[in-house]
């Protein structure tokens, strides 16, 4: 990890070229969803006294009661883990307009594996295999209703299925995977100036992305955009970042400032050409970008 | 709203089971009885 040099509108040698028209760049820009959730976390909290039973069935010489007890709190535990991941997935899903649901429903697993570490609780607890099933059941039925199953359908692009809109799903989450691969990749340069022109660059890129989502009849004419731009700027960033870390020379920098300058500028009038569906201009813009990203030794 | 009272009492269910379990439990040779 490099470390960032602080800068900002009044530091010396920052730019006072005034900030490029479209999107705002946010530090968010380009990065993916990572939260998580104080009620799924809890969930690893509540079950804690089963150590305890497990404790004291093992000073009490019951090696198998003692099992129970750890088996019952692995199984609230694991639960929560999956509660946790599924809670974060279904997260990203709504958080985007277009999106596959999760291959694997975490969240109704978690609910399924927290009603039998109840169950499991219940029976040490009350030696009522009647009882450890209602618990159990109460458990997993209040799970559902306190996390919601995880979601089951895919979103967004109408009149698209089947493997036509899983292309379009698989486009669009590799869009924004190489714009985060970008991202990631400028913010090794450890400047600040810099890596906010990224940020624009990714917000502009992060807009073209948005515009597919809602007109997923572009995604044909803005397929050249996702191989050619997206790839090209991502490529650019990595092998600028790397070439950086080895000489540490500015130049290199100050070149891919102002190719990340020249591809933000292409980034906003691709996005008006792919908004008028001119597609002789969508073609020249991806021509000229092409050769840059040629002469640049990228592609 | 339903959520939250949904959550609240799951938590408190867990946290119980497992007092219950680990404080109020009955003795052993009593659990191995209900297995056979």
């Amino acid at each position: 990890m490099t470390a960032r040099r602080f800068g900002g509108q009044y530091s010396p040698g920052a730019q006072t070229a005034a900030p490029a028209a479209g999107p705002r760049a946010t530090p968010w820009s380009g990065r993916r969803v990572r939260s998580t959730s104080v009620r799924a976390l809890g969930l690893y909290v509540w079950p804690t006294l089963l150590l305890v039973g497990a404790l004291r069935a093992l000073v009490g010489g019951d090696p198998l009661i003692a099992g129970g007890f750890l088996g019952a709190w692995a199984a609230l535990i694991l639960g929560a883990g999956l509660t946790r991941a599924g809670v974060v997935a279904a997260r990203e899903y709504e958080a985007r307009a277009v999106a596959a649901p999760p291959a694997f429903p975490r969240k109704l697993f978690g609910a399924a594996l927290t009603g039998a570490g109840v169950a499991a609780a219940a029976w040490l607890g009350t030696a009522s295999p009647v009882n450890a099933g209602l618990f159990g059941a109460l458990a997993a039925a209040l799970h559902a209703v306190a996390f919601w199953p995880d979601p089951m359908r895919s979103k967004g692009l109408d009149g698209l299925q089947g493997e036509a809109l899983d292309a379009a799903v698989t486009k669009i989450e590799t869009a924004r995977r190489l714009i985060g691969e970008m991202t990631a990749a400028a913010g090794r340069f450890g400047d600040r100036g810099l890596a906010e022109r990224v940020g624009r660059l990714a917000a502009e890129a992060e807009a073209v992305v948005a515009q597919l989502e809602r007109d997923p009849a572009g995604i044909g004419r803005a397929r050249r955009f996702l191989a050619v731009y997206l790839v090209g700027a991502r490529d650019a960033a990595v092998k600028y970042a790397a070439a950086f870390e080895e000489s540490r020379d500015p130049d290199v920098a100050a070149r891919y400032g102002a190719l990340v300058d020249d591809l933000s500028a292409q980034f906003a009038r691709h996005r008006a050409a792919l908004a008028e569906g001119d597609r002789t201009a969508l073609e020249v813009e991806i021509d000229v970008l092409r050769d840059r990203l040629k002469l640049e030794g990228v592609q | 709203m339903l959520k939250g009272v949904a959550y609240l009492t799951l938590a408190c269910l867990i946290a119980l089971t497992s007092c219950q379990a680990a404080f109020a439990g009955p003795a052993p040779a009593v659990l191995a009885a209900t297995v056979r």
